[in-house]
């Protein structure tokens, strides 16, 4: 139990009335069940303004007898949430939710996009700070809503950027907009617009909130607006360049350890699309795409796996020790395919959601993406609506397109990830020499050599709270990467680095 | 339908057995105790009516309560809002229950459903209708929050 665990047992303090006697007298209220999406829209239309119980009668009434024997009271519709540059929001999953960073990277100047000094080129449309984020209920594309384009009809969206220059502040100081959603005109053109800031100690970061809504919009999408609103969360983040170079659908959101991940579709420059496995904290240390896939003719069955992840704590599956580290797996199936199995035979079966991706990137196939245990041996099988294998492939050898980012920054990225799972264990990288480092990671090679060397990790400069890890790419670059724990700071360089303060170098380089 | 003796006994059994931890979680999740009173008596109420009818009553009624207490919350037009004077408690329960106010709501669910009950990520997520996914992050964000929320209580 740790101390999180012992604080909430305080609430085993507080005096619980003695409900029995009155539920004993109580007529139950009218069941409330979950409405089809379509009949949503109607039931919050006609609603508006009516009470919890009698929108819990439209209810019962519109979604018809044939479910009269389900459970019960006000659930949810289904949600999506995704955490895009540390900024994290919960929308229906039906709703079109896009990482913009892509965009905001290639607005702003680097390297020190999030200053006072952001240089904004004049002829830039977006005026709205650095976009990072928007959802929205119909596909609007891969743009940012904040080009002055007011939402028409029923569409509603909500757009996050990090909020800089001219609208940062008053001429007094004080903020541009309230916390709250305020009817108002700005950046992005009439609409609401809020203040929002993630803080951690003195240090802050504003950003910029806006909510456009067509004429028509249906109460139900104003809400959800105002719920995806409600449910924003700010992490203080370095804004570092992204791994990609356009904005990309979010097409689900996946916690791994400490660290929050999307999985994001891109039109492929040669046909199909790209699905890349993004950390929704640090968005360049992106460390496997598949690329160019869910193309006509292409297999049925496509996926990747991730390197190692460190989970916060240790995760138990069938069969295996509890371990306290996992690798994501992701994957496009055609429409032949109703369900995926991930079978390993030492840990499980596992069926991973599959979900859509947006018709305007003009493919068929959807993705599906789970966390597996670290184990080798197992299956990955897609079956059809009748339970016959379409495909299957063995989950040690991902598909041939499987396309790592650039190898050297992949490999050191997967190497640390390795140091870190091993600090983990002891509270010490003493010990982390590549005997155990290819124990951890198997995948790459490890020494001990002064000199970067292709295709093998170099461990240098362990301590207690230290490490320093390099390799050359095949072009003849150097690449290093370090990580203090002491301090709590990761540091990434284009060097062939024998200190963790030699270590740096073009880090625009790592995207 | 008729509620028979069995049926109110064993309703009364899990009751008994759940009512005051849930009824802490509501109050936990809303910072209402008027909510809290109203959504747990309304899902055992919809219990005892159902009887037979539910598999795994102990988990239905975490949920439906759940449930009701987030629709009060969203009819009520408001996130959430603690009086301090109008339910009495501790004072180490009411720092985590100030605490908790400052989380948004669905990690306030996360945190108090899996911290404070125990259920497992999943049964979190089938409890308020979202994904595994989505309740990971919030209890990563959420905890990551409140440890500094009670931190800076401690400090």
């Amino acid at each position: 139990m740790d101390d999180l665990d012992r604080d909430l047992r305080m609430l085993d303090s507080i005096d619980a009335p003695d409900l029995w006697r009155d539920i004993a007298r109580r007529s139950p209220r009218p069941p409330v069940r979950v409405p089809s999406p379509g009949r949503r829209t109607v039931i919050a239309v006609f609603s508006l303004g009516l009470s919890f119980l009698v929108l819990a009668w439209a209810a019962i009434v519109l979604s018809g007898p044939g479910d009269r024997t389900q459970p019960i009271a006000p659930a949810p519709a289904s949600e999506r949430t995704a955490t895009v540059l540390g900024v994290t929001l919960t929308a229906p999953s039906s709703w079109t939710i896009v990482d913009l960073w892509p965009l905001a990277h290639s607005i702003a100047t680097w390297p020190d996009p999030a200053s006072s000094k952001i240089d904004i080129p004049p002829d830039i449309r977006d005026r709205g700070g650095l976009p990072v984020v928007q959802v929205s209920n119909h596909d609007l594309g891969l743009t940012s809503a904040c080009t002055g384009i007011t939402p028409t009809g029923d569409e509603a969206v909500l757009y996050v950027a990090v909020n800089g220059g001219p609208y940062l502040v008053n001429p007094d100081g004080s903020p541009k907009w309230p916390q709250d959603l305020t009817q108002g005109d700005g950046p992005c053109g009439e609409g609401m617009y809020a203040y929002r800031d993630a803080a951690s100690g003195n240090v802050s970061r504003p950003y910029l909130v806006f909510a456009g809504l067509g004429p028509d919009v249906p109460a139900a999408d104003r809400q959800s607006v105002l719920d995806a609103f409600g449910s924003l969360d700010f992490a203080l983040v370095d804004l570092l360049p992204p791994a990609e170079t356009t904005p990309g659908y979010v097409l689900d959101g996946l916690q791994l350890g400490d660290d929050e991940y999307t999985l994001e579709a891109r039109s492929a420059s040669d046909g199909g699309v790209d699905i890349a496995f993004v950390n929704g904290r640090q968005p360049e240390v992106s460390s496997v795409r598949l690329a160019g896939v869910g193309r006509p003719g292409d297999p049925d069955l496509q996926f990747a796996l991730s390197g190692l992840v460190r989970l916060t704590s240790p995760e138990s599956w069938p069969g295996i020790p509890p371990t306290n580290v996992a690798r994501a797996m992701f994957g496009v199936v055609s429409d032949r395919v109703a369900t995926v199995e991930v079978r390993m035979p030492s840990a499980g079966t596992f069926e991973p959601p599959i979900l859509p991706i947006p018709s305007s990137l003009g493919t068929s196939f959807s993705v599906f993406d789970i966390h597996v245990p670290p184990v080798t041996g197992g299956t990955v099988v897609a079956l059809d609506a009748g339970g016959n294998v379409v495909a299957q492939a063995p989950v040690e050898s991902p598909a041939p397109s499987a396309s790592p980012l650039p190898e050297a920054q992949s490999s050191l990225r997967n190497a640390m990830t390795a140091a870190l799972t091993y600090y983990t264990d002891g509270a010490t990288f003493v010990g982390f020499d590549p005997k155990t480092a290819v124990s951890i990671e198997p995948s790459l090679a490890f020494n001990a050599s002064p000199v970067a060397q292709e295709g093998e990790i170099s461990i240098r400069e362990v301590t207690r709270s230290t490490i320093l890890l390099t390799t050359l790419s095949s072009d003849g670059l150097a690449w290093c990467i370090a990580d203090d724990q002491s301090t709590g700071t990761a540091t990434y360089g284009r060097s062939d680095a024998h200190s963790i303060g030699e270590c740096s170098g073009d880090i625009s380089a790592w995207g | 339908m008729r509620v028979t003796r069995d049926v109110e006994q064993t309703v009364e059994s899990v009751y008994r057995e759940q009512g005051t931890r849930l009824w802490r979680a509501v109050f936990a999740y809303t910072g209402d105790h008027e909510v809290a009173d109203d959504a747990v008596a309304e899902a055992f109420t919809q219990l005892l009516h159902r009887g037979d009818e539910i598999r795994e009553a102990d988990k239905w009624v975490w949920k439906v309560a759940f449930r009701i207490a987030a629709g009060q919350l969203k009819e009520r037009g408001r996130e959430r809002s603690l009086q301090e004077d109008s339910y009495q408690m501790p004072e180490p329960a009411l720092d985590v229950m100030r605490a908790l106010a400052r989380l948004t709501p669905r990690q306030r669910q996360a945190i108090v459903l899996h911290h404070y009950a125990d259920y497992s990520v999943k049964d979190v997520a089938r409890i308020v209708g979202t994904s595994g996914g989505a309740v990971r992050v919030h209890l990563s964000v959420g905890r990551k929050r409140l440890r500094e929320l009670l931190e800076d209580r401690d400090g």
